[in-house]
């Protein structure tokens, strides 16, 4: 087990599967089915500085190999977060990582400063990236100077690791990922969902009741390890790639195209046990091809 | 909850035009855990296609087979591939899943109000009320035609039903509301089916008085309160003001007066 040890951007794992924010809420039900303590890390749900109620339903929808979501950020607010949700997870051999989102630059800061009290953290993941929100959430995501000063922000408010989660839906994510490492961010992880859309021919409305969604599942996993390729030759610092992952096959095209570690999302739902299943993949396939760390793997697609 | 691969041992057709397919699985460790009112995700493929799992209440809970029961109607891409599928085939499911009815033991007399594929929960409801010895089990149910009530004759055995269809071709012509009669003395109202049904069935239930669950319906992903998609409105108890609980795990079934009843 020992070639599955990741250690990127001052964030130790015992392997590179992490399990996605807003995929596993705060550990609670992924727990009732197998020990959390297998994972890399897990990121928490999406954590605002005041409570959010969230969107209308519906939120889901299924479409071509994947689905889509406007959950909207529903969340307990920071500090119910830290009081309530984040004790649960420190019983677990695992890294916790923070996802946090703003309306408001200032926010994003208010946020990281209450966060170096909190014991057991391993690092904290900036949403600049959600498309389910009007303020905030990917309105930072797509201007490199404005995605910049978020990163540079929780930079000087936390000791924890920065990871900046970046958004698909700009026209070149390597500037986005330049300005972020420029910032100050640790590691970038890539992709969050895509801006989609989809309408029922029966109501001649849109299916979901915020209208678009992010999508998500197998539908995107070209893209992703495009913008992961991309990103990767970009910058110098490490990137998590995720983006439809649903087998160790697909979580090993991304550790080639440059990824040294990633994220299990929409797989989680569609298949609870996805995490232990990629995992025990993970370790055969390396087996059965000689790979003796994990990280040989990564960026060894020419 | 269990995530196991369960043999088909029944998967037919039961109704022609209302397109409602019966299935029978063979899991004796969901069946062992499984309670009236709860549901499972199902999944006809094991691939990305369809890629979520399709929600669906547990028709009938016979723990010494070791089976359980399904009714689904065909609306989409996963009820079709799900009808494809034949006995001796394999299912993917994970359950068993949600609250359940709430039942307690002083309920003496209760009614149950039933619509379209809701009926479909309620029959192990009526199975236990009767084993548990209630005196008086009222079941309304309604469709839009005969075709559309389901599981009449099982219910028939355990208590005094009355139908309504909209085209009259069973029972009276109407909605179910024309059995909701002033002064009602029920320990519980139990309900499920269409909003607008569950709507009239709560408003009717409180409006005298009466206690009333409620089993609700939404879009899910994950089925066991991850992806926080399956929403519904309900009242906080304390402020009062909106919050979004998971039908899936909070839920399916809730008291009629926490909900905020949207179309």
């Amino acid at each position: 087990m020992t070639r599955m040890i990741t250690n990127i951007g001052g964030i130790s794992m015992k392997n590179p599967l992490i399990t996605a924010s807003g995929t596993c809420g705060y550990g609670r039900e992924m727990a009732e089915l197998f020990d959390l303590s297998i994972l890399g890390g897990i990121s928490v749900k999406g954590t605002t500085l005041e409570p959010r109620l969230g969107n209308k339903p519906p939120r889901i929808a299924e479409t071509p190999s994947g689905m889509l979501n406007s959950v909207g950020l529903q969340n307990p607010g920071i500090e119910m977060v830290i009081k309530k949700e984040l004790p649960f997870l420190s019983q677990f051999d695992t890294a916790v990582i923070l996802n946090i989102a703003g309306h408001s630059i200032e926010e994003y800061g208010l946020i990281a400063e209450r966060l170096d009290e909190v014991p057991n953290l391993a690092a904290v993941e900036i949403n600049i990236s959600c498309p389910n929100v009007k303020a905030g959430g990917m309105a930072f995501g797509v201007d490199p100077q404005v995605a910049a000063q978020v990163v540079s922000l929780v930079k000087s408010k936390t000791k924890l690791p920065v990871i900046a989660k970046l958004t698909p839906n700009v026209t070149d994510i390597t500037e986005i990922a330049k300005a972020c490492e420029a910032a100050g961010a640790d590691i970038l992880a890539l992709i969050n969902t895509v801006l989609s859309m989809v309408i029922d021919i029966e109501t001649r409305k849109p299916l979901l009741a915020n209208g678009f969604g992010g999508l998500s599942g197998p539908a995107i996993k070209p893209l992703a390890v495009r913008m992961v390729w991309q990103t990767a030759q970009a910058v110098s610092i490490p990137v998590i790639g995720m983006g439809g992952i649903t087998t160790a096959e697909d979580a090993i095209e991304f550790l080639l195209a440059g990824a040294s570690a990633f994220q299990i999302g929409s797989a989680n739902f569609h298949n609870p046990y996805a995490a232990p299943q990629i995992l025990a993949g993970l370790e055969q396939w390396c087996e059965k091809h000689g790979v003796k760390d994990i990280q040989e793997l990564v960026g060894a697609a020419q | 909850m269990i995530l196991t691969n369960a043999k088909i041992l029944i998967n037919e057709r039961i109704r022609i035009k209302a397109d409602f397919f019966l299935m029978e699985l063979a899991a004796p460790e969901i069946a062992q855990e499984a309670r009236a009112g709860q549901f499972m995700m199902l999944t006809a493929l094991a691939n990305d296609s369809p890629f979520l799992k399709r929600p669906m209440g547990i028709n009938a809970i016979n723990k010494q087979a070791g089976s359980l029961r399904i009714i689904y109607q065909l609306k989409g891409k996963g009820t079709k591939a799900m009808s494809h599928l034949r006995a001796g085939e394999h299912i993917e499911v994970l359950g068993p899943l949600g609250n359940g009815w709430k039942i307690k033991d002083d309920m003496k007399s209760v009614c149950l109000v039933g619509g379209g594929s809701g009926i479909a929960t309620l029959l192990p409801l009526a199975v236990e009320l009767q084993q548990k010895g209630v005196a008086n089990i009222d079941i309304i149910l309604g469709g839009k035609s005969a075709e559309h009530i389901i599981c009449l004759e099982e219910f028939s055995h355990g208590g005094n039903t009355m139908i309504a269809t909209e085209d009259g071709s069973l029972g009276q012509q109407g909605m179910v509301d024309i059995y909701f009669r002033d002064n009602p003395n029920y320990d519980m109202v139990f309900s499920c089916g269409p909003t607008p049904m569950m709507r009239k069935a709560a408003q009717w239930a409180l409006s005298h008085g009466l206690k009333c669950q409620v089993s609700l319906e939404e879009r899910m992903g994950c089925g066991y309160g991850v992806c926080m998609g399956c929403v519904c409105e309900t009242k906080d108890n304390n402020s009062g003001h909106i919050c979004y609980k998971r039908v899936c795990k909070e839920g399916p079934v809730f008291a009629a007066e926490e909900v905020f009843f949207n179309d």
